[in-house]
């Protein structure tokens, strides 16, 4: 039988407007090269914005390493400070710069490598978000370079040690420690999103389970900073425990259920506390996944999904969510 | 394995592009319902390609376009995943998508507009089997499914496109 198209036509006629177009091209051709570049995967980049800062970003994340691989070869002066390979615990870096090789030639400049780092240190102490990871947690590589304007200068950049693009870089002058720039702050801290092909996330899968939402509290918070930038925490005081949050979420999932005539089963619920940092109001909450009765192979439909104010406990929100879009995670 | 020039892969790269682009990224969009992030896949299931790109030079890829429609269907699945994708009720996105206005476009809309409201499952596979118009054994496969499963997860998707779109004729039933 012939496949009625009715529905590629409609998507096409109405996505008419969605292309692929040059500038998706120019990206991909972009970070395919620079892989190529640095032989390691390539990720795509965030959505462009052509603000100032992100323009600052782009020199610095983008053409200044590129820049940096021309010059490397002739001048280039590079220590790479590598942390603990996978899940483990990674290396400080002053403890990796200890157990480096000696640099047999030093940067030319007043300020020397190790000043530079510290001074990026301090740059990203002060520009980004050290709940979420601290200055530890990233391998840290130098280059001595000069910038745009001929001063020479370090190309001190950050990357996290969970595999997860998280990346900051800092151009320290050379002459006298001053910062000249840095990338975005927001992307040291929050991932593009989710790697899940990556061995350490599917780790983390196998180890806890297919959902997330399952998990327990501490293992989600934990599992949340590292690879989606702190959107999950645990609760603090003053607020509601997830248990709690469980037992008024299942209260208020009772009628639902009961209005559905799933009443007769054993209701479970999952809570997840999204921090502030998730909420554009900057208010915490539980999102509490109900379900009529306990998780099989497929998740059981429909999914109660109730918000409740992680301060106050009251219930903000009862959504029944027929999709199964929960099942996703 | 047989090696290629940089040229040979990124011109292969770029024909992938001009041939399959629009349609993975307005996949993307539907599976999405977010148009950044839907960019965002799409390009990053070409980068994907391009890593593999010497089995399909080297005839090692049965469909192109089924092994692209896969990994896109996978890269689509892991931004799913994103706390924040995750955290954002992305129903009320679906009017914002860049979708036509044209008048004799309303059916369309509301068709599409129904693909996207279907559960992820159900959406998946209505992309596939009608939208990249792969067979139900294609299907399966990409989304790593015995057949049956495919089927009863199409004949639901049938089903609840039929309900709702009882005002368009011949629609995705058969």
């Amino acid at each position: 039988m012939k496949k009625n198209p009715i529905i590629r036509d409609a998507i096409d006629e109405s996505l008419s407007g969605i292309r692929f177009n040059a500038q998706d091209m120019r990206s991909v051709m972009r970070a395919v090269r620079r892989s190529e570049d640095c032989r390691a995967p390539a990720r795509p980049k965030r959505r462009i914005r052509l603000d100032l800062v992100f323009s600052m970003a782009l020199i610095v994340m983008i053409a200044l390493p590129v820049s940096l691989f021309t010059l490397r070869a002739r001048s280039a002066q590079t220590t790479a400070i590598v942390a603990a390979p996978g899940l483990s615990t990674p290396v400080p870096y002053v403890t990796a710069l200890a157990t480096s090789p000696p640099q047999s030639t030093a940067a030319p400049g007043a300020i020397t490598e190790s000043e530079a780092i510290q001074i990026a240190r301090a740059c990203f102490e002060q520009q980004c978000d050290t709940t979420v990871f601290t200055f530890e947690e990233y391998t840290v590589s130098t280059a001595f370079m000069t910038d745009d304007s001929g001063i020479p200068c370090y190309l001190v950049t950050m990357e996290s040690v969970y595999d997860n693009s998280c990346s900051f870089s800092v151009l320290v002058s050379a002459e006298d420690g001053a910062v000249l720039r840095y990338s975005t702050p927001k992307l040291a801290t929050v991932p593009a999103y989710l790697h899940v092909d990556s061995p350490e996330v599917q780790a983390w899968f196998e180890k806890n389970g297919e959902y997330l939402f399952t998990w327990p509290q501490d293992v989600q918070a934990e599992f949340s900073r590292r690879y989606e930038g702190g959107a999950l925490r645990t609760a603090i005081s003053g607020e509601i425990t997830a248990e709690q949050a469980q037992q008024i979420a299942l209260a208020a999932a009772k009628d639902v259920f009961a209005q559905l005539g799933l009443s007769s089963g054993s209701p479970c619920a999952y809570p997840m506390l999204y921090s502030e940092r998730a909420n554009s109001d900057g208010v915490a909450r539980y999102t509490v996944r109900c379900f009529a009765e306990p998780i099989q192979d497929e998740l059981p439909t429909p999914c109660v999904l109730v918000t409740i104010a992680a301060g106050s406990g009251a219930v903000e929100a009862i959504r029944t969510e027929e999709d199964g879009e929960a099942g996703l995670m | 394995m047989m090696s290629y020039t940089e040229d040979a892969r990124e011109s292969e790269l770029v024909r992938l592009m001009e041939q399959y682009g629009d349609s993975i990224k307005r996949m993307c969009c539907v599976y999405l319902r977010d148009l950044g992030a839907a960019e965002d896949a799409a390009q990053e299931t070409f980068i994907k390609a391009f890593e593999h790109i010497d089995q399909l030079l080297g005839g090692g890829v049965r469909s192109e376009k089924a092994w692209l429609t896969r990994i896109a269907i996978n890269t689509c699945k892991d931004m799913l995943r994103s706390s924040w994708m995750r955290h954002i009720d992305r129903r009320q996105a679906i009017e914002e998508l860049p979708l036509s206005v044209m008048p004799r476009h309303e059916d369309s809309i509301a068709l599409t507009q129904a693909v996207m409201a279907l559960p992820p499952k159900l959406r998946e596979i209505v992309l596939l089997y009608y939208y990249q118009d792969m067979n139900l054994r294609a299907c399966a496969e990409a989304l790593d499914i015995s057949a049956p499963t495919a089927t009863r997860r199409l004949q639901q998707a049938q089903a609840r496109l039929k309900a709702e779109l009882k005002h368009i004729e011949g629609g995705a039933n058969r």
